[in-house]
């Protein structure tokens, strides 16, 4: 959208969550935590109620020493689902629904460069 | 007719698949074996390390989720963008382990830098050739499309795009564009001898 140069990340309001139950994936959180923003994650999974992830994540993670830590990363990336809810840009203030688990991120073609 | 002429020539993907035709489609069974043929050659194609670890994909179009289905059972995960509501209901009901987004891919994917490992794309990306509406530009879609795809993609890593031209000079702008975008590569064309087998990879 013109003029918007924070497009990251975009806040979280939650109505509402389902937990899913998969199975744990060492391997793949590994992996996505090398994608991930951490603090981003974080804050995320706190609205969403779940204050399981510590501030500083550990510098190496291995699925040796820190499979606590690893479980934690992969509920909040692949259990939680926000079924209800919004995304918000923080610099336009424009709102992105989320119905049925699946956010609405169409804009007007008018609102691009 | 509708049924014979081009879905692209009837309606912008978002009105052409509404509710019934999106039943419709995702029900027969020759377009779902279509679509599981089709999306198990795209994966082929992306040539994704060997390693039985899930890679983080992205399948553009995504539709009801029957490419997204058959990627799941290639052990990786998902997420789909699709531009049609209907489409991305049926994918919900079905319960589709893919990360759903409702998007125009036309507006460029607002993914962060260098994230997914791969993009698949099946039987989608020639809707964006349209101009469906006045302040729609082809190549400029084309444009913003690639140019994101481009940037959200890992070091490395591959999209292939399958897609359904309605001419050779549709087919080279598609081509041209991603070219323009960064990306290197071509088009691979199965079954080039037969006019109702012919697919084509980007």
């Amino acid at each position: 959208m013109p003029g918007v140069k924070e497009r990251y990340p975009l806040g979280l309001v939650v109505g509402k969550i389902e937990l899913q139950e998969n199975e744990f994936d060492p391997a793949f959180v590994l992996h996505m935590l090398s994608k991930l923003n951490y603090p981003v994650l974080r804050k995320a999974a706190s609205i969403c109620q779940f204050n399981d992830l510590p501030e500083q994540p550990p510098a190496n993670p291995t699925v040796e020493n820190d499979g606590q830590f690893l479980q934690a990363v992969f509920h909040a990336i692949s259990n939680i689902d926000v079924i209800e809810g919004t995304l918000v840009c923080f610099e336009s203030k424009r709102e992105f629904p989320i119905a049925g688990g699946v956010p609405n991120m169409l804009v007007n073609d008018f609102e691009q460069p | 007719g509708r049924h014979g002429d081009r879905p692209e020539h009837t309606a912008p993907p978002e009105l052409f698949y509404d509710g019934e035709e999106s039943r419709k489609y995702t029900s027969s069974s020759r377009v779902i074996d279509i679509q599981r043929r089709l999306t198990e050659r795209a994966l082929e194609l992306l040539a994704l390390p060997d390693d039985d670890e899930p890679k983080l994909l992205l399948d553009l179009g995504c539709g009801s989720g029957l490419s997204g289905e058959a990627i799941t059972e290639a052990g990786h995960v998902w997420t789909g963008f699709d531009i049609s509501p209907h489409m991305l209901e049926v994918a919900q009901e079905k319960e589709v382990e893919g990360d759903l987004c409702h998007h125009d891919l036309g507006h460029g994917m607002c993914l962060r830098p260098g994230v997914f490992d791969g993009a698949i794309s099946i039987s989608a990306v020639q809707w964006l050739c349209n101009a469906d509406r006045s302040s729609h530009n082809p190549r400029r879609r084309l444009k913003r499309f690639f140019d994101s795809l481009y940037r959200c993609l890992a070091r490395g890593a591959r999209a292939v795009l399958q897609i359904y031209p309605e001419t050779p000079e549709q087919a080279e702008l598609i081509t041209t564009t991603a070219m323009r975008s960064g990306f290197a590569g071509g088009l691979v064309v199965d079954y080039p001898n037969s006019t109702r087998a012919k697919k084509y990879f980007l």
